[in-house]
């Protein structure tokens, strides 16, 4: 785990527990929703945003925001008992966050959610209706059962613990993190590395142009795993008795393999009943297929 | 006729594209061999569920706003007389230097799916000026999709995520092409630089976004 | 010059005049262009689901035909419908992605039969059925049949596209026919 993530995790756990400081407005708020359909857009660029679901049919806020005697920056918005809110800080019109906010939302578990950060860390857990969260340099963390899940983010660290349907996961440098599963995962960083720790999927392809991407554990049987690097270098370290059949295209990159002699580019080696299709593509990044 | 030699040639049969002599042979057959019978049902059963099956399916979300987007990333320049014309809005507006030079690569890569055939990508990048070394034609243009960036009133912390990883991106892209030049006729090389340029429109979008919304 | 459009758009409704819509699409007309996609979009996703097998690299095809089509536009002459060209892009663009892996499968040892469906999902209906079995299919069989049974490409045509004699599209699609025979059955 990057130093960042875990800086992102005790601030937020400390802050958790500790009271308004000055200059902090608590927030205590809340919404009733209706049963159905309902989808919110959290906005929150500095500080943490924490979003749970749960089986009632309302939003509750908790949490502080900066700014003291007068207006705080923290709006809410939308009807009772409709479904469409939003809520979060408000910003300048250069786009600048008119202060930090620590944000503690419980939303009706099937809603459909947004988030917006910029360097506020992002954590969500079991919120099923849709996932869209975006984050410049804040972590994002996301468990429980997620429906379509899409992550996008510049630097900050990703970690995925979620099962969903689909998974979307961008970032620059932001380091990737996979324990979930899902039928279909598209993973893409530029120079941030991804790393399979335990995550199960039908479908996934996991790109990077100079990141290292690295799968721990078992591929399942039937999956169509596809790696491509520029440069980084591809690593699975699989768990005993692999079953795949594993194809690898290089231009340049060492391959080498504890599975017996490795294969050549452009050529593919079967391990037990190959029974999973993984394809490793890279420009000059090296390969290894190793045990685990 | 035998039950193999009936079961190697169905396609043609169902497709009435068998001679009349070899015809009449499976027809004949059929008449008295209950399982070819039952395995030419079988076939055009199966035709008949794959004609069936919708021909249009919608995308499970709306990609309108994603298309939108990547058309600003790159906007279409014509080669000939008419001008550009940037789009009204909010969105960032390209210089028109960094447009130019993207041409270069979007003129190619029209020519790649148009033709049907990756080589013509590796041929066109060669033919155009400096496209063979690591460009000069690329260069410029991160240094202007920066400054307008920087425009846009994106923070510096943004932009200097950006800014390394577009240098990361670059670097691939020109090794790339040095290495499509030696091997122009390498699928997997320019499928690998398509792929590498989508990443760099990618990265773009991603930064722009931290503006919109809210 | 082309009479301004009566009937305003809906999503999903082929305007009448789509010709119009063209010609300003090709001027630089976003909306325009927008209302093409909402005409089109709906064939394509088929197309790219199909030969992918994949709902997220369908939607990056989707996306990419489209972004295609708009800078391409100007070398697009209508000498066939707007959709049939639109359609050849889809096609190519989705080839192109897994031409790559039709080599792998070449060298790969063949699979006595197909992998086991990749959902434990119940399956209701028999259309899904068949697509489960079509997208389990390996690539290059998976492409033939797409682009012959299900989008109606002679197989000259598909060889074209696909860099193959007409002879091994045919062959191709015989054992995708074979195959799904014995994936529906199972």
């Amino acid at each position: 785990m990057s130093p960042r993530l875990l800086v992102a995790i005790a601030v937020a756990a400390a802050l958790g527990t500790a009271a308004p400081l000055p200059g902090q407005t608590p927030i205590r708020t809340g919404r009733a929703t209706a049963s159905e359909g309902v989808s919110l857009r959290i906005l929150n660029l500095e500080g943490s945003i924490r979003v749970s679901g749960w089986d009632r049919d309302s939003i509750d806020v908790t949490g502080t925001a900066e700014g003291g005697s007068t207006r705080s920056g923290f709006y809410i918005a939308g009807q009772s008992g409709g479904t469409g809110f939003k809520l979060g800080m408000d910003v300048t019109a250069e786009g600048q966050p008119v202060g930090a906010a620590r944000l503690d939302v419980r939303v009706p578990r099937r809603s459909r959610v947004w988030i917006k950060s910029n360097a506020a860390s992002i954590e969500v857990d079991d919120v099923r209706g849709g996932l869209d969260l975006y984050s410049v340099s804040g972590a994002v963390r996301v468990s429980g059962r997620a429906d379509q899940l899409s992550v996008e983010s510049m630097d900050g660290d990703v970690e995925i613990i979620a099962a969903s349907v689909w998974l979307k996961v961008k970032t620059a440098d932001g380091r990737v993190l996979l324990e979930g599963s899902a039928d279909d995962a598209a993973v893409s960083t530029v120079s941030g590395a991804i790393v399979i720790e335990g995550g199960r999927y039908a479908r996934a392809r996991f790109e990077s142009v100079t990141g290292g991407v690295e799968l721990r554990g078992a591929i399942p049987r039937g999956g169509n795993y596809s790696f491509e690097t520029h440069s980084g270098p591809v690593t699975l370290r699989l768990a005993p008795d692999p079953d795949a059949t594993v194809s690898v295209t290089t231009f340049g990159g060492e391959v080498r393999s504890e599975f017996g002699p490795a294969p050549a580019s452009g050529g593919s080696i079967r391990l037990g009943d190959g029974e999973a299709e993984v394809a490793i593509r890279t420009f000059r990044g090296s390969v290894a297929l190793r045990r685990r | 006729m035998s039950c193999d030699d009936v079961r190697a040639i169905l396609d043609a049969y169902l497709a009435d594209e068998l001679e009349t002599a070899e015809r009449r042979a499976v027809t004949a057959h059929l008449a008295s061999c209950a399982g070819c019978r039952s395995e030419v049902q079988a076939w055009s059963e199966l035709l008949e569920r794959a004609r069936a099956l919708p021909r249009s399916i919608e995308p499970p979300r709306d990609l309108w706003p994603d298309v939108d987007a990547a058309l600003d990333a790159a906007p279409v320049v014509a080669l000939g007389a008419a001008p550009w014309r940037p789009r009204a809005g909010l969105r960032p507006v390209w210089l028109v230097a960094a447009a130019l030079a993207l041409v270069v690569v979007t003129a190619a890569l029209t020519t790649f799916f148009l033709r049907e055939s990756d080589t013509l990508l590796a041929r066109k990048l060669k033919g155009m000026p400096g496209a063979a070394s690591p460009s000069t034609e690329t260069r410029p243009a991160s240094e202007d999709l920066l400054r307008s960036l920087e425009e846009q009133n994106l923070p510096p912390e943004t932009i200097a995520i950006v800014q390394r990883n577009l240098a990361v991106i670059d670097v691939a892209i020109a090794e790339l092409e040095a290495a499509l030049a030696e091997d122009p006729d390498n699928r997997e090389l320019a499928r690998m630089l398509v792929s590498t340029h989508r990443k760099r429109d990618e990265l773009i979008q991603g930064a722009v976004r931290a503006k919109e919304g809210g | 010059m082309h009479a301004a459009l009566a009937v305003p758009l809906q999503a999903g409704v082929l305007p009448a005049v789509s010709d119009d819509l063209v010609a300003r699409a090709r001027e630089g007309d976003r909306a325009a262009f927008e209302a093409l996609y909402r005409a089109h979009a709906g064939r394509v996703y088929a197309l790219c689901l199909r030969l992918s097998a994949d709902v997220l690299r369908a939607e990056e095809l989707t996306q990419d035909t489209f972004v295609q089509a708009w800078r391409g536009l100007r070398a697009f002459r209508g000498e066939s419908a707007f959709a049939s060209w639109l359609h050849r892009i889809a096609v190519n663009a989705a080839l192109g992605t897994h031409r790559a892996s039709e080599r792998r499968e070449r060298r790969v040892l063949p699979l006595a039969e197909p992998p086991q469906g990749r959902s434990d999902a119940v399956d209701t209906g028999l259309a899904v059925d068949l697509e489960r079995a079509i997208a389990s299919l390996p690539p290059g069989a998976r492409a033939t049949f797409v682009l012959h049974d299900i989008e109606g490409y002679a197989h000259e045509e598909i060889a074209g596209m696909m860099g193959v004699a007409a002879g091994t599209s045919k062959a191709q699609l015989h054992r995708a026919r074979r195959l799904l025979r014995e994936g529906l059955t199972r």
